[in-house]
């Protein structure tokens, strides 16, 4: 415990230098204003600067990364208030109390209301991060190959569940579809090409980063430019800068909002969206009868559970990240892929292999929260500005930085068709109502469940009863099993009668 | 997308789904175990992608059931010679973003790059913000501004790559 506080307090000194201050400013806003470009999503902008950062030493780029990260979920705010479109996804929730708020003339407040909340909930998250990560992390020494071969069916499932909860079968369809494409290349044990048909380039596999620059950057590119234009409300911006008897009225609602987010972080692929709905839902059933009228017409309290919500969530989603090399959300699977290419090895290993970086990466996650606090009470009106860029300006620049960063990693012009293939395919595949996040997932626990079910077939010798004999597996196969089921008419059907005898019993 | 449009294209989908998902079992079954090499048969390379095909081909089938019994056939049937739903212009916008980056990304390493991306995004530019119903005469801004911006992204991208990133763009 102690250990963790000097370890935490070195992390702190060796991080916040004058270079990383720097790094930090310009990245969060850069942050921001992606975040609030509608269009632009926090995991195309981590992406896209995952390929532009690579040369810098690991810590500055992930640095940057974890900014832009936290900028953008933050930065999506601005627009969901003053737009009514959310910036990025995750800020859905937020136009909902939002936009009415700016409609009352009280755009500014909203601003500082949004600020304050995803400061806080990002602070909340982070305390998570410092307590749970060592924690997780030592559990996850004892995991064999069963467990996670259970791991990445369980993430897929319930990734695919949650992202898409009108039809999750399309949820699992195109997870599965993920964990194919992570099979094409030659595989880790045997060094066998599979799924190639004779072509070098596809013998090195598909990678992660350009295709998720694909299918969020392209794709996106390509939805943005269907619709004809949007208007900014013109309403004047009064203080900004909230009162903080206003904000901690509401300290229950943040701090539960906090603790879901944070929860629905660590969730495999469950992302800030999902995040922000949900803890926006529980504080309207929990708020008083008064204060729920208000909801959807401009309640600061909605306002406050789904900034909190969302931005708790980002450092929830870094816990799997660095523990079990399972990204939380789709920025944190680009995170993880930019991790990887700088030569850190998240996973169970990580507090032996590198002992000092969880800490490193919570304070980096503490400097980009303030970063994000400072820059987002000033320049509010400056940055408004950006909003009236028009998109046909803007869409073909962000194209050309799409295809020279899927280039720019490996030098390789197969990655910019990479970057085409999955940008046009993701684009069908979202007119479908296909969610995305665990197409993503599946690519990465595509080679965890490859080397994991072998080496477990290998080490019971073909006897599957391990798979759910050992605890946490039944656990998880219990779990999965009843997510997947409890989508069956029938089954919903049978637990009814169950608890209707139970009930007259 | 409408619920019937939907439903008609899960139908589709999941036929392909169904057709692609055998095709991965049958190549991941016809992959070499390895057993002459004296290697662990349990760890043969087609283990994992056989399952990822047999589970993809069961989600598929579930689509297929469903779709039918939401009545696809039959709305197929319906609408044979009607003609589509879907709107024009967006459609026009689509194809149009679709057809320049193609043409872009077929371009790139044939054409050199500075060039390439000035006229891409010049064209762009200029072919969504050109109104060609209005008068031309009042429009001469139009592909003034586009040039500058494509002049700008064209060597701040190039001389930020080149000499700042130290990649050798295409």
């Amino acid at each position: 415990m102690f250990e963790g506080l000097q370890l935490f307090g070195q992390a702190i000194v060796s991080t916040f230098t004058l270079r990383a201050l720097f790094d930090a400013l310009w990245s969060t806003q850069l942050g921001i204003i992606i975040g609030m470009l509608p269009g632009l999503t926090a995991t195309m902008g981590v992406a896209l600067l995952t390929t532009l950062t690579f040369h810098m030493a690991p810590n500055n780029a992930i640095l940057i990364l974890i900014c832009m990260y936290i900028g953008a979920i933050y930065g999506g705010s601005r627009s969901a208030i003053l737009l009514n479109i959310p910036g990025t996804p995750a800020n859905a929730a937020t136009t909902v109390d939002g936009y009415p708020l700016a409609l009352q003339g009280k755009a500014g407040k909203a601003i500082g209301i949004a600020t304050t909340g995803s400061f806080l909930g990002s602070i909340i998250g982070m305390l998570a991060m410092v307590v749970f990560t060592p924690l997780i992390g030592s559990v996850a020494l004892s995991f064999q190959s069963f467990e996670f071969v259970w791991f990445s069916i369980f993430g897929i499932i319930i990734c695919g569940n949650l992202t898409a909860p009108k039809d999750p079968l399309k949820g699992w369809i195109a997870g599965f579809l993920g964990l194919f494409v992570a099979m094409i290349g030659m595989e880790g044990i045997h060094a066998y090409v599979r799924f190639s048909f004779g072509s070098t380039n596809l013998s090195g596999g598909i990678s992660l980063i350009p295709a998720m620059v694909g299918a969020f950057g392209f794709a996106e590119i390509i939805s943005v430019m269907r619709v004809e234009r949007y208007e900014v409300v013109k309403t004047k911006i009064d203080r900004v800068f909230p009162k903080l008897s206003e904000v901690f009225r509401y300290w229950k609602t943040i701090i539960r909002s906090g603790i879901i987010g944070t929860f629905i972080g660590a969730i495999p692929g469950v992302g800030e969206d999902i995040a922000a709905w949900v803890s926006y839902d529980v504080a309207k059933r929990g708020a008083k009868p008064e204060e729920r009228e208000k909801f959807g017409k401009g309640s600061i309290e909605g306002l406050l559970a789904s900034e909190t919500g969302n931005n708790a969530c980002v450092p929830g989603a870094i816990i799997p990240v660095l523990t079990l090399a399972i990204p939380g959300s789709a920025p944190a699977a680009v995170l993880l892929g930019a991790m990887l290419i700088h030569g850190v090895r998240p996973g169970p290993l990580i507090m032996i292999e590198f002992p000092t970086f969880i800490y490193e990466v919570v304070a980096m996650v503490l400097l980009a929260t303030f970063m994000m606090f400072i820059l987002g009470l000033s320049m509010v009106r400056p940055l408004v500005k950006v909003l009236q860029v028009p998109r046909q300006k803007l869409m073909p620049v962000i194209f050309i930085l799409c295809v020279v960063g899927s280039f720019a990693l490996q030098a390789r012009l197969f990655d910019v068709g990479v970057m085409m293939v999955f940008g046009i395919l993701g684009y069908t595949l979202r007119e479908m109502d296909y969610p995305m996040a665990p197409l993503v997932l599946g690519i990465i626990l595509g080679d965890i469940l490859d080397k994991n079910l072998r080496r477990a077939l290998i080490l019971s010798d073909g006897n599957l009863a391990p798979f759910f004999t050992r605890p946490i597996c039944l656990a998880l196969f219990l779990l999965t099993m009843f997510i997947v089921l409890s989508r069956a008419k029938w089954f919903r059907a049978l637990l009814a009668k169950i608890f209707r005898k139970n009930a007259t019993a | 997308m409408t619920e019937r449009t939907m439903t008609k294209a899960d139908l589709v989908t999941s036929i392909l789904l169904i057709v692609f998902s055998a095709a991965v079992f049958l190549i991941s079954a016809s992959m070499p175990t390895m057993a002459e090499q004296n290697r662990n048969p349990l760890a043969a390379p087609g283990i994992v992608p056989g399952f990822i095909g047999v589970v993809l081909f069961l989600l598929g089938l579930a689509m297929l059931i469903r779709s039918v019994r939401r009545g696809a056939p039959a709305f197929f049937a319906q609408d044979r010679g009607k003609p589509s739903e879907v709107d024009r212009s967006s459609w026009g916008r689509i194809a149009l973003t679709v057809g320049l980056c193609l043409l872009y990304a077929l371009l790139l390493g044939r054409v050199w790059f500075p060039l390439l991306t000035f006229l891409f995004v010049f064209v762009f530019v200029t072919a969504f913000e050109y109104d060609r119903k209005a008068p031309a005469a009042g429009q001469w801004k139009v592909p003034l501004f586009a040039a500058i911006l494509a002049a700008c992204t064209a060597a701040s991208v190039y001389l930020v790559f080149q000499y700042l990133f130290l990649v050798n763009l295409p």
